[in-house]
């Protein structure tokens, strides 16, 4: 994989809650741990995704379509532990939590 | 330019730039730093948002381990918010490029935030909100906790305004910097007002709600004398007080001089004008004004701001420094009289549920009662004692088994130093505060047993008339003048007069010229007063006869309210000494 590939994926949340603080810090402490720059769209707005501020105007409820982008290596994986986290599942592709299933 | 009036606590006059100290409820000082001083306010910045994340990560850790780890995840989202670059970035760009302060930029940019949130028409962001109230409250805290630090990291002079300075906080001033002070809260006679007169720096306390008005650098005026604070003066006001500034200290320096030699009044009756002091250091303040002595050394200062146990040496230590520096004359040291507000840590557990301090476990009676701290205290004076002539004062006494207590383990510490070989004086004289009404109404008896009277015309006042003497909203009820404190205080001259014991008057009321012309009237021949005050009180007693004094106390008798007593005590110190009103 090279440092220049960008990946980016449309993602629909769709965790019951929408994206709470919860699911929000997870998201945030992936990114932050993540070498690149990754970003979180909804139309307009674009959310730094290592900024909670930013991911909290996301305003993403369940049913919301998100695009997630991320640059530099093994971006792919961490746009796909975000979706996961998105629709409820643990970010490492485990069983979805219980308090977090996609109904 | 802004007026407030308020309790002048502690005379002169002092002009600088305002350092505001938040209070509880923070307030933001929407103000502006100087271009220069960017750098040092954004380590102050980054030292605050540090401090605040730890606590953050302590109340995660403590919330995971008690409350269980979903909890514990809401501290750890509040780290991620606080920590967030994004809004570090923003807060740095205010104070560098506009110069906000950081508690004024660190508000701006979270409340920009919460005003997002809230318009997003989302129920559950909208409650985020409080999430980030609560982080604005906890950096502002730790921005302005900072703060406080900096009062003991001064480098140039200030006028401290504060909602409230506790007494260790007074303490701590340093007086090459702070210039003076002025708080919201605090009345006539609370410690910090005391101690501020201690320190010989102006202050006003009681001035109400102010310091919202106040962002911080602006220049204030601090009129100890009216009691009033001016801020952002006009430059006639400005020019007019560095003009009073420069008379009032030539004044000072004037009765300073005036001030040397004995008080004896205008037919040859000799008067004794002691010192009230609080720090060792303050004993050269009354050596300079050739004060007759020290009347009343507080020796709790070694327990402000230290909260733990001082050693026998300690307290040795200080009261030979003070001995030492008035030479062959009396300093009458007064136990501790550590109440509700000065409590070092070891002894918060005795205060923790008291529900009236001021009437409950203070003074002699907290003496009484942990034996191991009186008899330290009791060891150093008596050992002082070989350096000169100390004397050993109890205070708040209010019944005769005290007394009579407070004596029997002064022998027994006899006792001790007699079999240990450990150089001691003996004969030391013992004497009470004269300040619960008990004592006064049964003055005769008291007289019997001690060698001295001391009367504490603070809290015989404050317990006499039933007003807090540091509740501002019972400011008026607490008054020296009060025709039911000048009976008592006749009764315990008459009784001390009666045993041929000395008797001295040592409260606020004596630092307070109008009072002197009475209180010689009234039989008084010691007075114990604030060092600043000893030069204005000869001045008044050289320009004043018995005959007239005792006029004036009978005249005062006839009174019947408090405010006739003080104006018609005003128009008399006109008469005697036109100057020494300031």
């Amino acid at each position: 994989m090279n440092n220049s590939l960008v990946f980016r994926r449309e993602i629909e949340v769709l965790l019951k809650d929408g994206l709470h603080m919860s699911p929000l810090s997870q998201i945030n402490r992936l990114a932050c741990a993540f070498s690149g720059p990754v970003s979180i769209a909804r139309d307009e707005f674009i959310a730094d995704a290592k900024s909670m501020l930013d991911l909290l105007q996301l305003n993403a409820v369940k049913g919301t379509m998100l695009v997630v982008e991320a640059s530099g290596e093994q971006a792919q994986e961490l746009v796909e532990g975000v979706a996961r986290l998105m629709s409820g599942a643990p970010a490492d592709g485990g069983p979805p939590g219980p308090s977090q299933h996609a109904d | 330019m802004l007026v407030k009036r308020g309790i002048a606590v502690s005379p002169g006059l002092a002009i600088g730039p305002a350092l505001v100290l938040g209070a509880d409820v923070f307030r933001i000082p929407e103000r502006f730093v100087s271009v220069d001083a960017v750098d040092s306010e954004l380590a102050r910045l980054n030292l605050a948002l540090d401090g605040a994340c730890r606590e953050i990560e302590q109340n995660e850790r403590l919330a995971a381990e008690h409350l269980g780890e979903q909890y514990g995840a809401i501290f750890a989202a509040h780290l991620q918010l606080l920590r967030d670059p994004k809004l570090v970035a923003e807060i740095v760009d205010l104070v560098t490029h506009k110069h906000f302060s950081p508690e004024y930029a660190a508000s701006f940019v979270l409340k920009r935030y919460a005003r997002q949130l809230q318009n997003l028409g989302n129920k559950y962001l909208a409650e985020r909100v409080h999430d980030l109230f609560d982080l604005e409250r906890n950096l502002l805290r730790h921005l302005l906790g900072e703060r406080r630090g900096e009062l003991e990291h001064l480098t140039e002079p200030v006028i401290v305004l504060a909602h409230n300075l506790t007494p260790s906080e007074t303490a701590k001033l340093n007086r090459n910097f702070v210039r003076a002070f002025a708080t919201e809260v605090g009345g006539h006679t609370s410690h910090t007002a005391i101690l501020a007169g201690a320190l010989e720096i102006p202050a006003i306390v009681g001035l109400g709600t102010f310091l919202t008005d106040i962002s911080g650098g602006e220049t204030v005026i601090i009129d100890g004398d009216q009691g009033e604070v001016i801020i952002d003066p006009d430059a006639a006001t400005l020019a007019e007080y560095h003009e009073a500034e420069t008379t009032s200290r030539r004044k000072r320096a004037q009765l300073r001089s005036r001030g040397q030699g004995e008080a004896v009044t205008q037919d040859g009756v000799r008067i004794h004008v002691y010192g009230n002091i609080e720090f060792p250091e303050e004993a050269e303040h009354c050596r300079e004004r050739a004060a007759d002595g020290i009347g009343l050394y507080r020796t709790e200062f070694l327990y402000l701001g230290e909260h733990k146990e001082r050693s026998e040496e300690e307290h040795y230590e200080a009261y030979c420094r003070v001995v030492k520096t008035v030479g062959d004359r009396p300093v009458v040291i007064r136990t501790l009289d550590l109440g509700a507000d000065k409590v070092p840590g070891m002894l918060k557990h005795m205060f923790a549920d008291a529900m009236n301090p001021e009437l409950g476990l203070r003074s002699i009676r907290v003496c009484l009662q942990d034996l191991t701290l009186f008899r330290t205290q009791l060891r150093a004076i008596l050992r002082a004692a070989v350096e000169g002539d100390v004397r050993v004062m109890f205070p708040l006494v209010s019944s005769l088994t005290e007394v009579r207590q407070a004596r029997m383990i002064l022998r027994d510490v006899v006792e001790d130093l007699e079999d240990q070989g450990v150089p001691f004086r003996r004969d030391v004289p013992v004497g009470i505060m004269v300040e619960v009404p008990s004592v006064a109404i049964r003055a005769e008896e008291f007289a019997r047993e001690v060698d001295f009277f001391s009367i504490g015309t603070n809290d015989l006042i404050q317990y006499t008339l039933a007003a807090d003497r540091s509740d501002p909203a019972v400011a008026k009820y607490y008054n020296s003048a009060d025709p039911a404190i000048l009976k008592l205080i006749r009764m315990v001259v008459t009784a001390a007069s009666d045993a041929r014991i000395p008797v001295t008057v040592c409260g606020q009321m004596s630092s307070d010229v109008k009072f002197v012309p009475l209180l010689i009237g009234l039989g008084l021949r010691h007075l114990s007063v604030t060092p600043q005050a000893v030069p204005v009180l000869k001045d008044v007693i050289r320009n004043l006869t018995i005959t007239r004094a005792e006029e004036i106390a009978a005249r005062v008798a006839d009174f019947e309210v408090a405010r006739d007593v003080e104006s018609y005590l005003r128009g008399e110190l006109k008469k005697i000494s036109p100057d020494a009103g300031l």
